[in-house]
């Protein structure tokens, strides 16, 4: 058991957990100076967060979409691509979601459910082919295109619910889908639906993929050392074009998934932030699968937690954002908690170094 | 005489190993000491020490007498020490006077860089002691050698008094090694102090004054040069003796080449024809050995080969198929296989495991993984038996590739593709940075290759390598074929002429033809 834990690599839960902290002293000060008390405060969060059956639910909703958009983040980050057009294949996944939802009628669910979602990852993935194209055929930088194509996909959806697909003159929104396209909701009293168990299996998958499959394997090795790649027959270009589009096909499916489960239409003031909060969510993983399904179920909990406080104190709800955006900003700049590590060694005493040498010699 | 540096009872454990086990380190004021060992006997370890890149666990470092502790290389270049690694800390798109000043830039009006200052200076001290570069080319461009000219240049930028070279001649040809030791002569005569390690024990005799042996972290040796022999040397430094000598059968081939190559044209990385129409064959069971000093297109041969470079014109055939345009991939899956010049960038992903770096080539086939998904077990297997076979020194075969020394890296690509079982072996420098214990492995190995039927072509700046294996040798000369001569009857003399295009028989067909 010892020899366990001193396997494991601790470094990552302590830079998160020294950083969480840092990020909350810091969220406390704004607290004081509104006159509250930051403890008072962050209790009231965590109950919004985690207890009670509402809560809990609610933080399952919020947590949904994120981990699709963080998953679509880490699979093109470790070919080495930035997909900063998450958001925009995810609002390309909902509308088309939505089409498919509202004007396919009289399938049974079993069949319109998973169709519509097809929608959704189809037009997610042709979204990102544009920018892949671009990057890999004439080497143009992703992080520039897919920005400007998130603008571009903001303004044809909304060009969409506007004109062709408008329901009513009344507002600029299409037509609810039907029935038989939305997901199941896991409770009446909350708009959790299974996309979340749609949402840990993909985690679930992304993680197997990438630890124990040759295409994960060529991933990592493109996004490392890509001319070694190349030397030993993984063509970089191939294997970051395929992440690429794996990434669309996820964002978009965090689309149809949100749409289908919470919405059921697209409406102009689709949510946004999304796909931005992927790539924060993300980085707060450690840029593994299960790091960033935590992050994520943690994440979600800090928004609806942050609902909570919002509804009872004047603290508003963009504290959720705040701590976010802290913490992924130390953990950033994990370098600066290396002040830690000597403190460790002197607590692990020499005879114990030399023994482990002289079992393993 | 004063010591200069002084490391004594230095110990240092990485996870799993005692890298160093309270060595102790001499070194006179204004001598050239040698530092050996085999791979990973810990003398990278020792001097990153004396550089300040750790802290030892145990031992105290004094320089010029002064005990001293170093918190960082900063504090090193303080106190006049500097050190060229074994691999290289250049930055690949600047320029080589950029890299040259990297972090220490002559200034103008205090916030701009003295471009022109900066030029100056580097020129200065290049030919001061007669280090040959073109100041303003980008290192990317730039072939392993110089890039090495790049790194002593900017410890003598620095105004280094002691300099630490590890295996500095490993990258270099018999020329620019001879080169080399007249820099160090150069840098001794002003009252510098240098400490070197090397491979070479040929080296050790020709240039040092003193040298310490290390064996498995353990001071083994210590001894003016003088006072020793070759011999005595490997003795301490692999505990047995150690015979440099090729056996070989001789073979006749009648069979169909395997590679052919006829009229290929490439460009180098900056468009200049670097191949001028190329034309040879390699016969299975032949060794083919290209001899030439660095930078006279070998590189870019063999990145034409193996799909790495484009080809500009002619054919390049595998058992009569043409491969002009293939993938690296579909090239390697013809039955070729590369040991690169440059492992750590081509060679090896340093942050993956040694498992992955053995398998990286085959990692798509049986047994390593079926349908798509790896099978641990079966990888870990023939990891654990390669390394034992190749004598990779390690703890474990989960260790990154980035933990291992320099020829321990070197024999995992060695490793890797020999294991492959190509048709046809390319080999460049496959014996660079390693052990001679080592040498004599992987030269066994690779007439193995050849008794078996394979065609091997081997390139390499040593010339007793390409001597001691090939069966026909081929000279370049700025990226033409001088001359092929059979491996038999080449003589040293005759290989160093060619090398610098000085063909006899055209000399005197010349003579000839003026005289009329
Ligand atoms: N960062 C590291 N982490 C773990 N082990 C290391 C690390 N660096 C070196 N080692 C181990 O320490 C030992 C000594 O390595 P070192 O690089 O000093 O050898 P070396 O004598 O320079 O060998 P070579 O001739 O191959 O360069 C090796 O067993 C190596 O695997
Ligand atoms: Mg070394």
């Amino acid at each position: 058991m010892k020899e366990f834990i001193n396997n494991i690599n601790w470094r990552p839960f302590i830079i998160i957990f020294l950083s969480l902290l840092l990020s909350l002293l810091i969220g406390s000060i704004f607290m004081i100076s509104s006159g509250y008390n930051p403890l008072n405060v962050y209790l009231m969060m965590f109950q919004g967060a985690f207890i009670g059956k509402i809560n809990i639910m609610n933080s399952l909703k919020n947590a949904t979409p994120l981990i699709f958009t963080s998953m679509a983040v880490l699979i093109a980050f470790r070919t080495g691509t930035f997909n900063i057009g998450v958001e925009g294949q995810l609002f390309m996944g909902a509308i088309a979601a939505a089409w498919a939802g509202f004007s396919l009628e009289g399938l049974p669910s079993i069949i319109h459910i998973p169709l519509s979602l097809l929608f959704a990852i189809i037009a997610g993935a042709l979204y990102a082919m544009i920018p892949a194209i671009l990057k890999f055929k004439f080497n143009v930088n992703e992080i520039i295109t897919t920005i400007m194509l998130n603008s571009i996909a903001f303004l044809f959806t909304s060009y969409l619910v506007n004109y062709p697909l408008r329901e009513s003159p009344m507002a600029p929104q299409t037509p609810k889908v039907f029935e038989s396209a939305r997901l199941p909701r896991l409770t009446d009293s909350s708009q959790v639906s299974v996309g979340i168990i749609i949402a840990v299996i993909f985690a679930v998958i992304f993680w197997f993929v990438f630890k124990k499959t040759t295409f994960g394997f060529r991933t990592r090795v493109v996004g490392e050392a890509s001319s070694f790649a190349e030397f030993s027959g993984i063509s970089p270009v191939r294997t970051a074009f395929y992440g690429m589009l794996i990434s669309g096909a996820v964002a978009g499916l965090a689309g149809g998934v949100e749409l289908l489960g919470v919405h059921y239409r697209f409406v102009e003031l689709f949510p946004t932030g999304l796909g931005f909060n992927g790539i924060l969510i993300a980085w707060l993983g450690k840029g593994t699968p299960l790091g960033a399904l935590f992050a994520a179920l943690f994440y979600g909990g800090i928004q609806s937690g942050a609902m909570t406080v919002d509804w009872i104190t004047s603290i508003p709800r963009q504290l959720s954002d705040t701590l976010l955006v802290l913490m992924v900003f130390f953990i950033a700049a994990e370098g600066m908690f290396d002040w830690v590590w000597p403190l460790k060694k002197k607590f692990l005493n020499k005879k114990d170094q030399k023994a482990g040498v002289e079992k393993n010699a | 005489m004063a010591y200069a540096v002084e490391m004594l009872g230095i110990t240092k454990y990485f996870p799993g190993v005692v890298a160093n086990d309270s060595v102790d380190l001499k070194v006179k004021e204004g001598e050239i000491h040698a530092l050996v060992g085999e791979n990973g006997a810990g003398k990278s370890t020792l001097m990153n020490a004396l550089y300040g890149l750790f802290q030892p666990d145990e031992g105290t470092i004094k320089i010029n007498g002064e005990k001293v502790v170093m918190q960082s290389s900063n504090d090193a270049i303080q106190r006049g020490i500097g050190m060229v690694h074994q691999k290289f800390k250049l930055i690949p798109s600047f320029t080589i006077v950029e890299n040259i000043c990297l972090g220490s830039e002559p200034r103008k009006n205090k916030y701009f860089i003295d471009k022109k200052e900066e030029y100056k200076s580097v020129v200065e001290i290049s030919d001061k002691y007669g280090l040959k570069i073109d100041p303003s080319s980008k290192i990317r461009d730039c072939a392993v050698g110089i890039r090495q000219r790049v790194e002593i240049l900017k410890t003598l930028y620095r105004k280094a008094n002691i300099l630490i070279l590890d295996e500095p001649t490993s990258v270099l040809t018999p020329q620019e090694t001879d080169e080399l030791f007249k820099v160090i002569r150069n840098l001794v005569n002003k009252g510098k102090t240098v400490i070197f390690i090397t491979h070479k024990l040929r080296e050790v005799m020709e240039i040092s004054d003193t040298v310490t042996v290390l064996r498995k972290g353990k001071l083994t040796g210590f001894k003016p040069t003088s006072e020793t022999n070759e011999n005595e040397i490997a003795r301490m430094m692999v505990g047995r003796d150690v015979l440099l000598r090729v056996d070989k059968k001789a073979i006749e081939s009648e069979q169909k080449p395997i590679l052919e190559i006829e009229d290929l044209v490439s460009t180098d990385n900056r468009g200049l024809v670097a191949l001028n129409q190329i034309s040879f064959e390699v016969k299975p069971g032949e060794i083919l050995g290209i001899a030439g000093v660095q930078g006279n297109g070998q590189s870019e041969l063999i990145e034409t080969i193996t799909g790495l470079r484009k080809i500009e014109r002619g054919i390049i055939k595998i058992r009569s198929k043409k491969i002009n345009r293939f993938s690296p991939k579909s090239i390697r899956e013809t039955g070729i296989s590369h040991i690169p010049e440059d492992r750590i960038e081509r060679g090896l992903n340093l942050d993956a495991t040694i498992e992955e770096n053995l398998i990286v080539t085959s990692h798509d086939k049986k047994p390593f993984s079926s349908m798509g998904i790896f099978d641990f077990n079966k990888i870990e297997e023939f990891s654990e038996q390669l390394i034992n076979e190749y004598d990779i020194r390690t703890s474990n075969s989960k260790n990154k590739a980035e933990s291992l020394s320099g020829g321990n890296m070197q024999k995992i690509v060695v490793a890797r593709e020999i294991e492959e079982d190509p048709d046809l072996l390319i080999a460049a420098q496959p014996t660079r940075g390693v052990d001679i214990g080592s040498i004599e492995f992987i030269h066994k190995k690779i007439i193995e290759a050849r008794d078996q039927g394979k065609a091997v072509l081997l390139v390499s700046t040593e010339l007793d390598e390409i001597m001691s294996l090939s069966d026909r040798i081929i000279v370049m000369y700025e990226g033409e074929i001088v001359k092929i001569i059979p491996g038999g009857i080449a003589d040293e003399e005759e290989l160093g002429l060619l090398m610098a295009g000085i063909v006899p028989d055209t000399l005197q067909s010349k003579m000839r033809r003026e005289a009329k």
